[in-house]
């Protein structure tokens, strides 16, 4: 085949055109650290990238979620200890006002305390976090136990917030269930009545309100430790959650990086190769008959 | 007389190698001109009986009809492949990840969503939720209006192409008429064959042409091997655009009687690629987007309705209700019934239950939920099959662009071989003419001394 003089000029300026190409891509690549940048980089990758993406942020949702919960079932734990300590210190009251060598003031003086206790009983069951009232179901913008009335007045349903993919937990428990449980007790009645009956001196009524604070104890340490099963169920989502975070990260990194080593080593291959390029086109023309 | 005739064959001779000489530096001097076929002179020798010598006659064009046409056709692969390639570009950057993008934004409003599920009364989440939701749409507006441009810079660039190559059909009509005349004249007329050769690789560019050899090297070009452009004696019917019922642009060309549609001829070059970006790709990857949009509207705003504000009302749409498919993408923006009141974001299910975020948790739960490509893909998923659908058509319209311009560079090499000027044979040449010119000096110098010796015999 006859050999122009173009045939030179072409083949240097493609091979200088591509080399050059090369190099850019190897730059960025070493300077983004990123394999995939746009969806024609690599295309099944960049549609992987997509969803592994979405399972981070998701991921990351979750974790806003788990802190949200873990903030109230503390405070709804703290509460709880609260109510315990409460009603215990009542039991012990009313079991010394059934003694009979008391006299009426001193028993006076135990409803007194009683009282004070009641009222305390009704804070905590009015307890307020964050602008919530943690034990009115639903219903968390007013007190489910409002002054002066002793029937629940919140709703029956606990919030809940997803921890982790398709896991809900609640984050507390619904006053109805604890301080005033439709047919089984009601805190405030009970120490109404140990009250009343120790005022009156009445060892009857004292002891039915002393059964009570019993039952109503009874309700409060239960539904105390099931406060704990939804903290373990958030620790153990926290778990889940930090497992699907890690492995979203790592899947997307994998997809769309590369690593700094080949990165690098590409970067300089496409430098000696743009070089050896450059150094080929300068001798041009080849040798001849002209000059 | 056989001196005289010696005295002939001399002068024809250094004639001849003058021209050798002028036309080896016609050569030299165009080697770089674009389209340049090399020259030669076309000697042949005069019979002895008829004086003898050599006569050197309109030099040859060298050129090959079966490279000149594979390069035209390997132009219009190139233009074609090129063309397609561009038009495509667009969508590599609108399906990226990374700020400001569609993927941003739907993963800011799930996110928005979920946020507010921690805390349904929260004003700042609700808030929150409405300005991802904006945030949303306005990402789905503006991917579809940059396909929306792309598709209406592929109709522009069809009329800029297809009034480039009726420029250019006209000139080569002009020059077709001038070389008939110069050959009548016996001019030469290689340098109008060499631009008008030019002129019909340009068109060939842009469209299919198939060119048929005429008299005397002028030359017809078809459409796509049945409509003629121009013909041997200059005549043109040139080609127009027009607009079809979807605002795009559909080709033309004159007939005796009027127009006729050539678009589906246009199987190659420029305007071939850009109708079909414009057609395939860009219009597959708006289609795919509008429905995704529509998809996500109607499903979020099923499962708001059902909902309830924080003022107890309920049967909001979250984002205005999608107008029947085309244009979803385009139209999609916050409903009024939640526009600017953050209350009347519905995360309840039931009316007057301040800490109530069931509705909210079912919007959550549409994330995770198949609500696009006719129930099979969640959202995300979904964005993610259009991504990896737009990444393989760039590519693969990319690879073919670079093994377009390769096939066009080796139909360039082939078709320099015959007729690109080779600076070493140019020079042998040269050499040549010269002694052949010094030859004949020498002729005619050995004919005048013996002419001259003859004389001197009368003395």
């Amino acid at each position: 085949m006859r050999v122009p003089d173009s045939l030179f000029t072409q083949m240097s300026l493609r091979s200088l055109s591509g080399r050059r190409t090369d190099y850019l891509k190897a730059q960025q690549q070493a300077s983004t650290g990123l394999r995939v940048e746009k969806p024609s980089d690599d295309p099944t990758a960049a549609a992987r990238a997509r969803r592994f993406r979405s399972q981070q942020k998701r991921a990351d949702g979750h974790a806003r979620a788990i802190d949200h919960a873990t903030t109230a079932l503390s405070a709804a734990d703290n509460a709880m200890s609260s109510a315990s300590s409460t009603i215990q210190r009542a039991r012990e009251l009313a079991i010394q006002g059934l003694n009979d060598t008391l006299s009426s003031s001193e028993r006076q003086s135990i409803s007194e305390e009683i009282s004070a206790l009641r009222e305390h009983m009704r804070a905590v069951a009015n307890t307020e976090t964050a602008g919530r009232y943690i034990f009115g179901g639903l219903a968390d913008d007013q007190p489910p136990f409002p002054a002066g009335s002793n029937v629940y007045a919140g709703d029956a349903t606990e919030q809940e917030v997803e921890v982790s993919p398709g896991v809900r937990v609640p984050l507390g428990i619904s006053g109805d269930q604890i301080f005033s449980v439709a047919g089984q007790s009601n805190v405030f009645d009970a120490l109404d009545t140990i009250i009343t009956g120790l005022q009156a001196d009445d060892t009857t009524v004292m002891r039915d309100g002393l059964d009570r604070i019993v039952l109503a104890q009874d309700l409060i340490h239960e539904k105390w430790s099931e406060v704990g099963t939804h903290m373990t169920s958030v620790d153990i989502a926290a778990t889940v959650v930090d497992r699907n975070s890690y492995s979203a990260s790592d899947s997307l990194s994998r997809e769309i990086e590369v690593d700094a080593f080949t990165a690098f080593s590409g970067l300089s291959t496409a430098q000696s190769a743009l070089e050896a390029a450059v150094s080929l086109a300068s001798q041009l023309p080849p040798p001849g008959l002209i000059g | 007389m056989s001196l005289t005739r010696a005295l002939n064959i001399g002068t024809n001779g250094m004639g001849a190698a003058a021209m050798g000489t002028a036309v080896t530096g016609h050569n030299l001097t165009n080697a770089t001109t674009e389209g340049y076929a090399r020259q030669q002179i076309d000697q042949r020798a005069i019979p002895m009986h008829m004086g003898g010598g050599v006569n050197a006659r309109q030099p040859l064009r060298i050129a090959d009809r079966y490279t000149d046409r594979r390069l035209t056709n390997s132009k219009s692969f190139e233009g074609e492949a090129s063309a397609r390639a561009e038009s495509l570009r667009v969508l590599d950057d609108v399906f990226s990840e990374g700020d400001g993008t569609l993927a941003h934004a739907l993963d800011e409003f799930e996110g928005a969503v979920a946020q507010l599920s921690n805390d349904p009364s929260d004003g700042a989440s609700r808030i929150g939720v409405l300005s991802a939701a904006g945030q949303l749409a306005a990402s789905f507006n503006g991917v579809s209006e940059q396909l929306t441009n792309a598709r209406a810079d592929a109709n522009s660039r069809i009329d800029l192409e297809t009034d480039a190559v009726n420029v250019r059909l006209e000139q080569i009509g002009a020059l077709n008429a001038q070389i008939l005349q110069g050959a009548s004249g016996y001019r030469d007329v290689s340098t109008l064959v060499d631009n008008r050769d030019q002129l019909v690789r340009e068109v060939s560019e842009r469209v299919p042409v198939t060119v048929i050899e005429g008299q005397e090297q002028t030359v017809s070009l078809l459409l796509g091997g049945s409509r003629s452009l121009v013909d041997e004696n200059g005549e043109v019917r040139r080609l127009l655009t027009t607009v079809d019922t979807n605002g795009d642009r559909v080709v033309l060309r004159e007939t005796t009687s009027g127009t006729e549609d050539v678009t589906s001829l246009m199987t190659t070059g420029k305007i071939a690629g850009y109708i079909d970006a414009r057609d395939t790709d860009l219009a597959d990857a708006h289609t795919a987007l509008d429905q995704l949009a529509e998809d996500m509207t109607t499903a979020y705003n099923t499962v708001h309705a059902a909902g309830f504000g924080l003022d107890g009302v309920t049967g909001r749409n979250l984002f205005d209700p999608a107008a029947a498919g085309v244009g979803a993408a385009s139209q999609m923006a916050v409903s009024a019934d939640v526009l600017g009141n953050p209350d009347a974001v519905a995360a309840a299910t039931v009316a007057g239950l301040s800490g109530d975020n069931r509705g909210i948790l079912n919007l959550m739960a549409l994330a995770e939920t198949d609500i696009a490509m006719g129930g099979t893909e969640t959202a995300s998923g979904s964005l993610g099959r259009l991504v990896g659908q737009v990444g393989a058509a760039v590519k693969s319209a990319d690879g073919r662009a670079e093994h377009a311009t390769l096939s066009l560079e080796q139909a360039q090499r082939l078709r320099d071989s015959v007729s690109g000027v080779s600076s070493d044979e140019e020079m042998v040449s040269l050499m040549r003419y010269q002694r052949a010119y010094q030859a004949s000096l020498r002729i005619i110098q050995t004919a005048d001394e013996m002419l001259s010796e003859l004389l001197n015999l009368g003395r």
